[in-house]
């Protein structure tokens, strides 16, 4: 049906469809407006999970950070995520972080100094990359990688 | 007549009654489109009112201009799922089920919509509710619905509350296969000048079976303080931390 579309309806539909695409992302700026994150800034920190609290509204990664002039001692950092809806579509699951599982976490930092964030990526040893969603980079209208990407439109046959 | 003979009659009577309203409310229905599945709009929508603004009322625009995207207004957190123009809010799934005389909209936040295509009119005055009051009809294998009757504090984005007397129109057909086209028009005076009109694609979410809820009202929300209505990074560590590691 869609191949016998017209030429020129067919090609905005791939346009509006490569606009879905870039723009269907993940947990996006409906719950609040992340202002409290310094959208200019991205840090990084590796540490040891402490837990992943798999809950709505917000995911949050909690990280033990090895203090560096204090051997023994860790800092408790923490980081807010997208919603379970989101990061399942992204590809986490409850069991995605574990207690223990050493990882590395892209941020951005809260504006008041606290150690965290919100979630960027965290990378996992084997080096798979999970992305967050929301944050930020949202509040600004870019958006992240897409959550699922719509099916493209079929080329007219014309 | 004997008492067996009557009572079967009536059976019968009964029997071809309740045929007589199930097929007359299937025959209003043409031969259904697949629509079966999820369906996922991500935030297109509420991208598409950033690329394309509404016509907001200019006291509107001066609100909208000192609220942060995403940002929820005093009092609306925790509140029920309301229907704005979109099934999929500005980010969940959605899915239809087809009935005989209905079809019904729910998506993963809650929403849960009921739109009577037997032919009836919306009522005079429709009670504002969440999801509005809806009708609908097949134009050929177009779904068109109209609604009116939504709460006038069910919120469209950071626009605000919706305001009385709403009014929205949905044309609804598959594009392709697996993608859904939603033109949208809204009229609702309180908050616009003019109808809003806008398109917008869905896509079939390949293999998905079951929703997955997502309810944003949760008991313990850290970005979000119901009390005092200002968001917050609530770094407080949930109870049972294991310790850190060991040496």
């Amino acid at each position: 049906m869609a191949a016998k579309m017209p030429g020129m309806l067919t090609r905005m539909g791939i346009l509006a469809a490569a606009f879905g695409l870039l723009t269907v992302c993940g947990r996006a700026s409906a719950h609040h407006s992340y202002s409290m994150f310094d959208a200019a800034k991205q840090r990084t920190v590796s540490g040891t999970v402490a837990k992943l609290e798999w809950m709505n509204p917000h995911a949050f990664v909690w990280l033990y950070v090895r203090q560096p002039n204090a051997p023994g001692k860790y800092d408790l950092y923490a980081f807010e995520n997208g919603s379970v809806n989101a990061l399942t579509r992204l590809g986490w699951s409850a069991t995605s972080l574990k207690a223990g599982d050493r990882i590395t976490v892209e941020y951005w930092p809260v504006k008041d100094g606290r150690m965290g964030g919100h979630l960027n990526t965290a990378t996992l040893p084997d080096g798979r990359v999970l992305r967050g969603a929301g944050g930020p980079e949202v509040r600004d209208g870019r958006a992240p990688a897409p959550a699922f990407e719509l099916p493209k439109l079929q080329q007219s046959q014309h | 007549m004997t008492m067996n003979a009557r009572r079967l009659a009536g059976v019968a009577a009964c029997a071809a009654l309740g045929f007589i309203t199930i097929h007359g409310a299937w025959a209003t229905d043409p031969v259904l489109p697949d629509w079966s599945g999820w369906w996922g709009q991500g935030d297109a929508p509420a991208r598409s009112f950033i690329t394309d603004p509404p016509p907001l009322r200019k006291e509107k625009q001066r609100e909208a201009a000192q609220r942060q995207p995403g940002e929820i207004g005093r009092g609306l957190f925790c509140g029920p799922a309301t229907f704005t123009g979109f099934n999929g809010s500005f980010v969940v799934n959605f899915e239809f089920l087809f009935t005989p005389g209905r079809v019904t909209i729910t998506n993963e936040g809650g929403l849960i919509r009921r739109i009577y295509t037997d032919g009836r009119r919306l009522p005079l005055n429709a009670e504002p509710s969440s999801s509005g009051t809806s009708v609908g009809h097949w134009e050929g294998q177009t779904l068109v619905i109209e609604t009116i009757g939504i709460s006038p504090t069910a919120q469209l984005g950071r626009f605000g509350p919706i305001g009385k007397n709403a009014r929205i129109v949905e044309h609804i057909r598959l594009k392709q296969k697996d993608i859904l086209e939603t033109v949208v028009e809204t009229s609702a005076p309180d908050l616009f000048t003019a109808t809003d009109r806008r398109t917008y694609l869905s896509g079939r979410v390949p293999g998905k079976q079951a929703p997955q809820e997502a309810n944003f009202c949760s008991e313990r929300d850290r970005s979000y303080d119901a009390k005092s209505g200002k968001e917050r990074f609530d770094t407080t560590p949930p109870a049972d931390l294991p310790p850190p590691p060991a040496q």
